[in-house]
Order: C-alpha cells, then structure tokens, then sequence
C-alpha cells in the first residue's frame, strides 16, 4: 500500500505489565539490573517498584512497526528511541504512529507510547523502506 | 576505552524466548533483539564505577546494516563514544557495533544517565 504523510499507523495495546514479565524479560534480553527485578533495591533507589525495562517498551514499538510494515515488503533501516518516564507494573501502554515524512520509497515514522493516564512515556523514530515491487508512484 | 567479545551463535529457541517476553508473535526476527548484547556496556560502565542504582537507559538508537538472523555469530565491540557531567548527571553514550563472520550487521548507540551524588564525580 501506498502511504502519506500524516497517516496514523496501527495501534498496539500491552499489559498491564507485571513482575513477572519483567522477570521474563530480563532473562530473555540478559539484562541483569535489579532495578527491574527487587523491590528493595528499586525503592532504595526512589521508586514505588521495580521499574520495567525501557527496552521492553521500545520492543512494544517494534511491533507497532511489524504490524505496518511487514518483513516481506519493508525494511527497517533505523530505529530509534527516548525513554522519558519510568513505566511500572500495573501500567497499560499503547503505541501510536505516524508517518512524518515520505522520500520515494523512504518513510520517516514517528512515534510513541502513552500510558493509561494519557502520558507520554516513550518517543521514537523509524526509518523504513519500501521494498514492494509494485509503485502506487506514477 | 573499548572491549571486543563473540559470542556464541544466535538460536532459534532465544529467538522464541525473546519474543515470548516482549509480548508479540511478529514472524520477523525482533528489531531489538541487539539488546542481549549489551553485557560489554555493563562492563564498560562498571569500569566507570557508576552506581547502578541511580543509573536510567534514557535513549536507544538501532542502524540496520544487513539482517541478522538465526545461526549468526554476534562479534561485539562497544566504546564508549561519550562521558560528560552535566548539572549533577552523568550522560554516558555507548556505541556498539554488531558483526557476524566479519560483516556489519547493527550500530546502536545507548544513552545513560546517572545521577550523580555531591561529591561524587564521574
């Protein structure tokens, strides 16, 4: 399909997030900050919880990307993201997406998480190529 | 200061697991899967003697250079490419590159932010 700028993509919806999903999460990412994974060690730090992994989050935007541009006919050429505030478990989070600009067979994405309060937790970019044989382009 | 490691090849079953813990049943193969490699991050930033606990991943950058995939043999070299002090916070930049059989497959560049205690200095 053909895209334009300021088309919204689709929106994927995760959680809520739990411990255990983090417990899981760092195991299959290897990531062995216990800042995600004990209690303590996260309140001794400042928070309420643990933390989830920001990572986890921009896994979330990965697949918001996926459910848009499919392997077969997109490549992901960059893909990037900021973390702007800690997501914990209990949070719902939704992607959202839209194309910001299109160059030819280059689509600029933007892109984002909100929590179920409406905040911003996540940003991110992506730099995406069509791949697709066929050209809507005249 | 950069350290240089390979890995052993990349499975089918961490690829499942992977995706398993991110929640999704994409077919193609995870954009942030580079992530397991990051354990030459942790070292570098335990050279630095920064203190985990105030410690916070604020930005993640991927360059796709050629897919990486099941089998691959993941050579990682990570530097640190920035370590400045500003307004009490430590911004450490890491970047890392992911080779296999000698080809670039994946940059990524990572951000931390420590913050910083009086006294303390990076």
């Amino acid at each position: 399909m053909s895209w334009i700028e300021g088309q919204t993509i689709k929106e994927i919806k995760k959680g809520p997030l739990t411990a255990d999903l983090l417990k899981l999460y760092g195991a299959a990412a290897l990531d062995p900050n216990p800042i995600h994974l004990d209690p303590e060690f996260a309140k001794a730090a400042g928070y309420p919880s643990v933390i989830a992994h920001g990572m986890l989050s921009m896994a979330f935007l990965a697949e918001a990307i996926r459910a848009s541009f499919p392997g077969a006919d997109y490549t992901v050429e960059k893909f990037s993201s900021r973390f702007r505030k800690v997501t914990f478990p209990g949070d719902i989070l939704t992607t959202k997406g839209r194309i910001k600009k299109v160059e030819g067979d280059i689509l600029h994405l933007s892109l984002s998480i909100e929590n179920q309060t409406g905040e911003i937790t996540t940003q991110g970019e992506a730099l995406i190529r069509s791949t697709q044989r066929v050209s809507s382009r005249a | 200061m950069e350290k240089t490691i390979t890995l052993n090849a990349i499975t089918e079953k961490e690829v499942e697991l992977f995706r398993k813990a991110t929640l999704t049943e994409a077919p193609e193969f995870p954009l942030t899967f580079a992530t397991r490699f990051r354990e030459l991050e942790f070292a570098l930033l335990t050279d630095l003697k920064v203190d985990i606990q105030q410690l916070l991943h604020t930005d993640q950058s991927y360059v796709y250079h050629a897919p990486l995939k099941v089998g691959d043999v993941p050579e990682i070299t990570t530097r640190i490419k920035e370590n400045r002090e500003k307004r009490g916070m430590q911004f450490v930049v890491l970047e890392t590159l992911v080779k296999s059989g000698g080809e670039l497959k994946i940059t990524s560049e990572a951000q931390m932010v420590i913050r910083l205690k009086q006294g303390d200095s990076p």
